[in-house]
């Protein structure tokens, strides 16, 4: 038996005021809990539930199996996996969550989950009942998946500081209409079609690369949103029902170590099914990485090699994304998208590890979309008060004009200060 | 030769150790040949604890699991597990050891991501996990990228030992190296060592190991449960103690793979 637990408190304080949300601090506290049992000399058993609190929005509902409601609940089974192993084969059942794709801050191939965006500066997967089939061969490794009915991902909703604006298609609708309509979130299109991926890896088709090729046929769980107006007899409701199109992915991805440098490519492909609903698109990422061991430096006398006497070592990773549209939506297309899904168009993403020692460490990172031309900077400092016990303290910027992504939340600057305890 | 990747950390290996010294074996290349080829295994499980100890003496305690086997093509294949403390519980390492020039393949996976990253292996004078071991501390000792030479004999805890300088051999390896010069004292009636020490490219003294509790574990093969390694200058050191050992258990070459990497610790049916 192996288990882990631990508890997070996350505390923010936000400077500015927010149309949606006034409040300037929140408070959550989450119990995770990991448990694994070897029932048998084949077969083990995973757990992982979670208890989670907040004194703002984000949880409204006290339990579930399925992550399927729109806000969080306060106790949910994160995974709950049975995993058997035969020979060269590994069979999990029950709900997981899956990671794809080679990149280190990206991952372009990887939407077997959806994910909880109601923090989206925070977000994270949302486990799915599903079936995973693993066969490990002698050069190649086979990854079959298959989610019967997946959820959606949880975007921000009105109540929330992270709510996306909407006031681009109520001025449309208001053009159109004459007087500006409600905006109502409540519906949506439930998800129909199962989701089945495939994955091939390799790390010996090439000596010192690694390879993966994977496809993906799903249901966008961001999804699009398409504009019904309701008349009422007081006013004018434009209803933004939420459409999940179905898509082929497939994506091919490659990572190599030169020396001291580590590199990755994908690139990948999305075919939307239905194009009134979606473009169809090409998704390409380039990134490296490097670990710098400060000893290994023979640094002249000055003021910054006194500072640096302090770090142990410097990670940077860098990675760049490219959006590229074969066949964009049609025209006359109704439908609009969320502004949860493609977040990132043009955009360069760095991150920075310094390491002062096993205990401390501070985190910058630093997400920019040319061509919206805005930005999101994080700074964190941690620091491992002993081997259970960790804070951290940091700061999350956005900024650019108020229709980019970025920049529409722009009075969500915060200070934070997160705290865990492992047990 | 099976010996080494990380069982080097475990046994903090590094395991040098030869045939008692017989007549013909005069240089110290033919001791280190006779060494790997007595002590080789073809596949070894144990369970570690390494105690880091920093200059003021407070400890910090890290215990793990470690498979290794010779692969098909005669290569080592070693897969790591940390099962403590909770914060890197989990966090595993898998090295595909290649002779001569070509760099090793090693992959590390971190279970908050659930992924697996290939890392690049030439950093291999960097420090293992903040401990006194740096990543050639643990890989086996490459006969082709080093020259050997006796030059002396010295008696260790009453035992009399080969004393053996062991230098680069090749330009990558003194690049890739932060050792300039190694001595290694081997006891002459097992041939296995028990203390070594490391110069810097100044030839000047930076750690020193030592390699203590040997057991004869199967046939000729030797192995130390205890070693510690001290890094002179920040006064700090590394404890390692094998708590549990299985040698020539039956691993399938496949399971030396990144996503058997992602398994929890708790699955030993490697």
């Amino acid at each position: 038996m192996w288990a882990d637990g631990v508890l997070k408190v996350d505390a923010a304080y936000y400077q500015h005021d927010n149309s949606y949300e006034n409040a300037p601090i929140s408070l959550e506290a989450r119990l995770h809990y990991e448990q694994n049992w070897q029932l048998s000399d084949n077969t083990a058993l995973l757990f992982k539930p979670r208890l989670g609190f907040d004194k703002g929005n984000l949880y409204a509902d006290k339990a579930t199996l399925h992550e399927k409601n729109r806000t969080r609940s306060n106790f949910a089974v994160e995974e709950l996996t049975l995993t058997h192993y035969i020979d060269n084969f590994e069979l999990s059942v029950g709900k997981q969550v899956f990671s794809w794709g080679l990149g280190d801050m990206y991952n372009p191939s990887d939407h077997l989950n959806p994910v909880d965006t109601l923090d989206p500066l925070d977000n994270r997967k949302l486990g799915q009942w599903s079936a995973s089939l693993l066969y490990l061969g002698a050069s190649s490794n086979l990854n079959l998946i298959f989610i019967p009915r997946r959820s959606a991902s949880r975007l921000p909703e009105q109540n929330n500081r992270w709510f996306r604006s909407l006031k681009a298609i109520q001025t449309a609708a208001a053009e159109q209409l004459g007087i500006i309509p409600d905006i109502n979130l409540s519906r949506q299109i439930d998800h129909h079609h199962t989701t089945t991926g495939v994955q091939v890896t390799s790390g010996q088709w090439l000596p010192g690369w690694d390879i993966e090729l994977s496809y993906l046929h799903s249901q966008d769980p961001v999804g699009v949103y398409l504009p019904e107006v309701i008349a009422q007899p007081s006013a004018t409701q434009l209803d933004l029902v939420r459409v999940f199109p179905q898509f082929g992915e497939a994506s091919v991805g490659i990572s190599t170590a030169l020396g001291e440098y580590t590199f990755h490519g994908i690139t990948s492909y999305r075919n939307t099914k239905n194009n009134l609903q979606d473009d169809d698109y090409f998704t390409f990422l380039l990134g490296a990485r490097r670990t710098f061991y400060i000893s290994d430096f023979e640094l002249p006398t000055s003021y910054i090699s006194e500072l640096l006497q302090n770090v142990e070592e410097v990670t940077l990773a860098v990675e760049y994304v490219k959006e590229k549209i074969s066949h964009h939506r049609d025209p006359n297309s109704p439908y609009v998208n969320s502004g949860f899904g493609r977040t990132l168009p043009n955009s360069l993403l760095i991150n920075v590890e310094v390491k002062f020692s096993e205990d401390t460490l501070m985190k910058l990172g630093l997400v920019k979309n040319f061509d919206q031309q805005d930005r999101f900077v994080s700074i964190e400092l941690g620091h491992q008060l002993n081997d259970d016990f960790k804070i951290t303290i940091g700061l999350d910027l956005l900024s650019g004009e108020p229709d980019s992504l970025f920049g529409q939340w722009s009075s969500n600057d915060r200070l934070f200060l997160s705290t865990r305890y492992h047990f | 030769m099976f010996n080494k990747p990380f069982i080097a950390l475990l046994c903090l290996s590094l395991n040098l150790s030869m045939l008692s010294l017989s007549a013909w074996a005069q240089t110290g290349l033919e001791l280190m040949q006779q060494y790997q080829r007595l002590h080789e295994v073809d596949s070894q499980y144990t369970r570690s604890s390494m105690t880091l100890v920093n200059k003021k003496g407070r400890e910090r305690v890290r215990t793990m699991q470690t498979y290794e086997k010779k692969s098909a093509n005669g290569e080592n294949r070693s897969l790591l597990k940390f099962l403590s403390p909770k914060k890197i519980a989990n966090v595993g390492l898998l090295t595909w050891q290649h002779d001569g020039d070509t760099d090793d393949d090693q992959w590390l996976y971190l279970p908050a991501s659930k992924r697996v990253k290939r890392i690049a292996s030439a950093g291999k004078k960097n420090p293992f996990m903040g401990s006194d071991l740096s990543f050639e501390d643990m890989q086996s000792e490459d006969l082709q990228a080093h020259t050997y030479k006796i030059t002396g004999e010295e008696v260790i805890n009453d035992q009399t030992c080969w004393k053996i300088e062991a230098l680069p051999a090749t330009q990558k390896e003194s690049r890739a190296s932060a050792y300039g010069k190694r001595i290694i004292w081997l006891r002459k009636d097992i041939t296995y060592p028990v203390k070594m020490t490391f110069y810097n490219r100044r030839d000047a003294l930076i750690k020193q190991a030592t390699y203590e509790e040997l057991k004869q574990v199967k046939g000729s093969a030797w192995r130390h449960d205890k070693s510690v390694m001290s890094t002179l200058k920040k006064s700090t050191s590394t404890v390692v103690l094998i708590e549990k050992r299985e040698i020539g258990l039956t691993i399938d070459e496949n399971q030396f793979n990144q996503q058997v990497l992602k398994r929890p610790p708790v699955v030993h049916n490697l």
